[in-house]
């Protein structure tokens, strides 16, 4: 065996050690991203089962049109409990956009039966306007004082998406091009057995939130 | 002396001292009397005495009567029953009893005799059972005399005819008796269902009688008694008879009042209704037409004199009214009817225009009286129609076209009777509602004796039909409208449904009845008892208590505006401030920290409070003491309308405040429904170390002004800051402040034996560790953040047991300070979170309907957020109000207002 021959064996091994190192090194990456992945991807990615709550971002607002114009607060599905109580919280730009009042979805709720057989109702929401322009937040509850004889069911919900529409005015600060987000900070569809509530804090509930892009 | 000495008899001394009088239960002596022969008073000592005389008792004994019975007979008998002899009892005269006889004793002495105490003006043989002036039970005294009788009580000498005294075997008198005071209230057990009433007339030869109505009972029977019962006692009355020709009748009247039972004076409500209409004003800002939230709350507003008819709250609800009174009748299209089948709605408008002196003949496009011309509308309803009709047209005295239309109603009315006596929606037996409302309707016309005959009988229904609490039930459910009818129709006929034992039962009278329903938290009544408020019970129990109040003050019933001023007035040039008082109120920390910057809050607090009343500015001053100074003034959450402006004046120490609307002249309005409300929060700190043992601060001249017209007498409203002062100790070391926020009651979730304290802790930086333990009992006490930001004193509580005195918690050596943070509460959190929302909400509501566990001591002191003596849907309304509205807990401001409580 020649030197050159020796030099190579040796260059050979070499670059196998390297080689080694790569690739246990891409092991532990790749050991490392999957173990991520398997940590927060039922977090971060959605599970199109999981009942999602979202503020529905609106066409953008014509700065010069100066009308009420609203939001839906959709949600894409239910559980199988009854829901007596539900809130929301969400908080918005009070400095650009006066926020008017609520106006009702299309999601109903269980109620007394009527002369025409039907007994589905909209529920009557609790929001106090006043506060909410005052402390940039919107807090909106419904309670039914039953315990569930006038309670959010899947079956009231039937193919219906919008819990309720939040009806906004842009202010005379909303300058074009500004965006202002709404977002959800807390949300519950409450439920005798808590355990069985559909809950942002507990991750039970999704929420996504929208914004408001102004234009000329 | 013949003629005074009707029974003399001779009789020899058995026994040495007279027998008082005693007394037999006649049960055990049926077809018997009592027979006493005796000398009292010729003694021994007697110049005249020899010894074949006796004296004292011979014989006391019960002797059998029958048909041929007489006084006469008796007497012998019970003499010869000892072995006694007598003179002269066949002549109807005795002369002698066992040897002593008349004119023994002096020219003046023989035997008497009386007859249940009373000498007979006939001789004793003329006292026949035969002839019923003998019977079971009576009592025969034969008494020596020395003097005609006047030794024994008996004389011709006077013509006293008033009663010496009065003996009762049960309960105690008052006044104490005296013979000129003729009204006595006698207070016995409440167990007692009857008395032996014994009285002794000041001159025996007057006859004496004791008598419920017409019922006479003699002194040796019993005479039935319940609450309220009212007894004569009358001596020499028409009828009776006596030796003496003169003399008046005197009579004595004892009402029985049974311990624990209603006062027989009439309870005072005006308190609790002062603050059902100022809740009713507030809750219902706007009344409109209809049954809720309308005339009704109208009614009572006015027949409860809260505003004045020309506020404007009134004028603003009879703007409303005239608008829908024009679209309804227009659409109605019936001569101004409001309604083509319920004449109650025309009904129910006019009675709530008549309490505002509003003539219903033009109202809007409308005369709201015509359609009554027609009986068949007014009765399409059944009696509930008539029943109104005539409420509606007696209060203004409206006339019809048809005459005969009142008369036709009164007809209706007798003719549906029930054969009970009262009056139904339907059926043959008596509603309880029904009957009240249509006494209410019928009490203008009992001059007519078929119309005062159906009353009489429903009134007696009425309290036939009461229920052993003293409350009425209607459909099967114990409530409060009933009640309230049943008040308003016994005051419409002058009857007092509080003290009238007709409607008394068990001591409860219909009134108290009635305010067993009222909730004092919200200042409203509930239907049914433990319910929460509602708006038809509060309205009609509030009419109620005004129809009372009214009776008691003796003011025009409910329903009879005879003092309601109908003339046209014009809108006043400036609002008419309400008649109800403001007041303002301070909670103070009891202890703060000697040491210079120390800060802590004062938290006033506004009663009495109506949005109507279009208040444009407060302005008040603050006395305060050296030391401190002001950091900032915080107006309430619930405050809106105005904004505040304060300056201190270091050299006087006076803080002047200012709230109002510079730019717009708003109105300030104080949202929500409980109150006291907080009006603002002073922020205080001290400028330099606090050597004084105790500080004052003082909030005086609170005002709040209408507009600026300082001449005009209804541009202010001074509010009442009697109680808006409070002392602050100060300390140098650690020390212990507390107060009780509440207790439980048992009735929901807390324990009658568990409290809720909550202790301030001066000269303590930050949340420590707070750990109770007298020995006995061991709490953690959990840091409150809310509390403490609102004192500026770092603040806890717990559940404690109830035994446990406020003393242990302000004792440092029950205490012990841990050097880590303690755990926290958060008043509304009920799942403990961190965030309140629904959940929280419905988790108060499960709790109250028991779907959930009994809430452990921290859940209680996260779910009772209103700080009462029960968790209900109450303190759901509180944690929505809060999440919503950010509405302070009560339980927050209560923690503030306690410790001056109990200072």
């Amino acid at each position: 065996m020649s030197i050159n021959s020796k030099n190579q064996e040796q260059e050979k091994k070499k670059l196998n050690k390297k080689q080694k190192i790569i690739i246990s090194v891409t092991a532990v990456v790749s050991v490392i991203i999957i173990l991520l992945l398997i940590l927060l991807l039922p977090k971060k990615i959605k599970n199109p089962d999981t009942p999602t709550l979202t503020i529905v971002t609106p066409p953008k607002q014509s700065i010069s049109a100066g009308e009420e114009f609203s939001v839906d607060v959709s949600l894409s599905a239910l559980g199988e409990e009854l829901y007596p109580a539900v809130s929301a919280s969400m908080v918005f730009d009070s400095s650009h956009l006066e926020f008017t009042g609520i106006s009702e979805g299309d999601i109903m709720i269980l109620g007394d039966e009527r002369a025409d057989g039907n007994s589905r109702q909209l529920p009557e929401w609790s929001v106090d306007i006043e506060r909410s322009n005052k402390t940039g937040q919107i807090n909106v509850m419904y309670l039914d004082m039953t315990g569930g004889k006038y309670a959010f069911t899947k079956e009231c919900m039937e193919d219906n998406h919008i819990l309720m529409k939040l009806n906004f005015k842009l202010r005379g600060s909303a300058k074009v091009g500004d965006i202002y987000n709404l977002e959800i900070k807390d949300s519950v569809f409450a439920t005798t057995d808590e355990s069985k509530n559909l809950a942002s804090i507990n991750d039970t509930l999704i929420t996504n939130d929208g914004k408001v892009v102004i234009i000329q | 002396m013949k003629n005074k000495l009707l029974g003399i008899l001779t009789a020899m001394a058995i026994t040495a001292n007279a027998i008082p009088f005693a007394v037999f239960a006649v049960g055990e002596h049926e077809n018997q009397v009592h027979v006493i022969v005796e000398n009292t008073t010729f003694t021994p000592d007697s110049d005249d005495w020899d010894d074949k005389f006796w004296y004292g008792t011979l014989v006391d004994t019960w002797v059998d009567i029958n048909d041929d019975s007489t006084m006469m007979t008796c007497i012998v008998e019970a003499i010869e029953s000892v072995g006694g002899t007598q003179v002269g009892a066949e002549n109807n005269y005795i002369s002698y009893i066992n040897g002593m006889g008349e004119f023994d004793g002096g020219f003046m002495s023989g035997w008497m005799g009386t007859l249940n105490d009373w000498f007979t003006n006939e001789g004793f043989g003329s006292f026949t059972v035969a002839e019923g002036e003998l019977e079971t039970g009576d009592e025969i005294r034969v008494m020596y005399t020395c003097s005609y009788g006047d030794d024994l009580g008996g004389s011709w000498g006077n013509s006293d005819s008033t009663i010496k005294d009065i003996v009762f075997d049960k309960g105690t008198l008052s006044p104490a008796f005296d013979k000129d005071t003729h009204e006595y209230t006698l207070t016995v057990p409440s167990d007692t269902d009857s008395i032996l009433v014994t009285p002794s007339a000041s001159n025996k030869n007057y006859q004496v009688r004791t008598r419920i109505g017409d019922t006479v009972y003699k002194r040796t029977k019993q005479v039935p008694v319940s609450d309220g019962t009212e007894i004569i006692v009358e001596c020499n009355y028409s009828g009776s008879l006596s030796m003496n020709t003169d003399g008046e009748t005197n009579t004595y009247v004892i009402n029985i009042q049974k311990e624990n039972s209603v006062s027989a004076e009439s309870q005072d409500v005006s308190e609790i209704l002062d603050g059902v209409l100022n809740q009713l004003s507030v809750d219902i800002p706007a009344p409109v037409f209809g049954t809720s939230a309308g005339e009704w709350s109208v009614l009572c507003l006015a027949r409860g004199n809260y505003f004045d008819k020309n506020s404007k709250y009134f004028r603003d609800y009879y703007d409303r009214i005239v608008a829908t009174v024009n679209e309804t009748a227009s659409s109605v299209n019936m001569n101004g009817a409001l309604h083509k089948v319920k004449s109650t709605e025309n009904s129910r408008l006019i009675v709530a225009l008549s309490s505002l002196g509003i003539n219903a003949e033009k109202v809007g496009d409308w005369n709201l009286i015509t359609p009554y011309n027609d009986f068949t509308w007014i009765k399409k309803q059944g009696i509930n129609g008539p029943v109104w009709a005539l409420i509606a047209l007696d209060t203004n005295n409206y006339q019809t076209t048809d005459s005969t239309i009142r008369q036709q109603c009164i007809d209706y009315l007798i003719e549906k009777q029930t054969p009970d006596g009262g009056w139904a929606m339907s059926g043959t037996v008596a509603d309880p509602d029904m009957t009240a409302m249509t006494i209410q309707a019928l009490a203008k016309y009992t001059d007519d004796i078929k119309v005062k005959e159906a009353v009489d009988n429903a009134i007696n229904t009425l309290s036939s039909i009461q229920k052993e609490t003293g409350g009425y039930s209607s459909w099967g459910t114990i409530n409060s409208e009933s009640i309230a009818q049943v008040i308003v129709a016994c005051t419409s006929l002058g009857i007092n449904p509080d003290t009238d034992e007709r409607f008394v039962k068990n001591g409860s009278s219909a009134v108290d009845a009635l305010l067993t329903f009222y909730n004092s938290n919200n200042r409203t009544f509930s239907h049914i008892a433990g319910d929460g408020g509602n708006g038809m019970a509060t309205d009609q129990a509030t009419y109620a208590l005004i129809a009372y109040d009214r009776f008691i003050n003796n003011k025009t019933s409910l329903y009879n505006m005879s003092d309601v001023d109908f003339t046209e007035t014009t809108a006043p040039t400036a609002p008419v401030k309400p008649v109800e008082h403001l007041t303002a109120s301070i909670g103070i920390p009891q202890e703060i920290s000697s040491k210079k910057g120390t800060e802590f809050n004062a938290v006033v607090n506004i009663d009495g409070w109506n949005n109507s009343a279009d208040y444009k500015l407060m302005d008040c001053i603050v006395n305060v003491p050296d030391g401190l100074t002001v950091t900032n003034i915080q107006m309430g959450d619930r405050v809106s309308g105005g904004q505040v402006s304060w300056n201190l004046e270091d050299e006087t120490g006076k803080l002047r405040i200012v709230y109002f609307d510079p730019e717009k002249n708003q109105s300030i309005n104080i949202s929500g429904t409980d109150f006291p409300a907080e009006f603002f929060v002073i922020g205080f700190k001290s400028t330099e170390k606090l050597t004084a043992e105790e500080l004052e601060i003082a909030v005086t001249g609170m005002s709040m002004k209408f507009s600026s017209d300082s001449a005009s007498d209804v541009a202010i409203e001074v509010v009442n800051t009697d109680n808006a002062n409070g002392t602050l100790k100060i300390v140098d070391e650690i020390s212990f402040s507390a107060c009780v926020l509440y207790q439980g009651d048992g009735i929901d979730l807390i324990p009658e034996n568990k409290k809720a304290v909550c202790v301030a802790v001066a000269n303590l930086d930050e949340n420590s560790a707070l750990v109770y333990s007298d020995g006995k009992n061991t709490y953690d006490f959990m840091y409150s953040d809310e509390i403490t930001n609102k004192t500026g004193i770092i603040s806890y509580v717990a559940l404690v047991d109830s035994s446990i005195t406020p003393e242990n918690f302000i004792n440092a050596d029950n205490f012990t300070i841990g050097t880590k943070a303690g755990s926290e509460i958060v008043f509304g959190d009920a799942n403990g979170d961190g965030v309140i929302n629904a959940q929280d909400a419905l988790n108060s509501v499960n709790a109250w309907l028991r779907k959930t566990d009994a809430p452990t001591d921290t859940e209680i002191l996260r779910l009772n957020v209103n700080s009462d003596s029960r968790i209900n849907t109450f303190d759901a309304l509180g944690i929505v109000e809060y999440f919503v509205h950010g509405n302070e807990y009560i339980i927050v401001n209560k923690a503030v207002t306690a410790y001056n409580s109990v200072r």
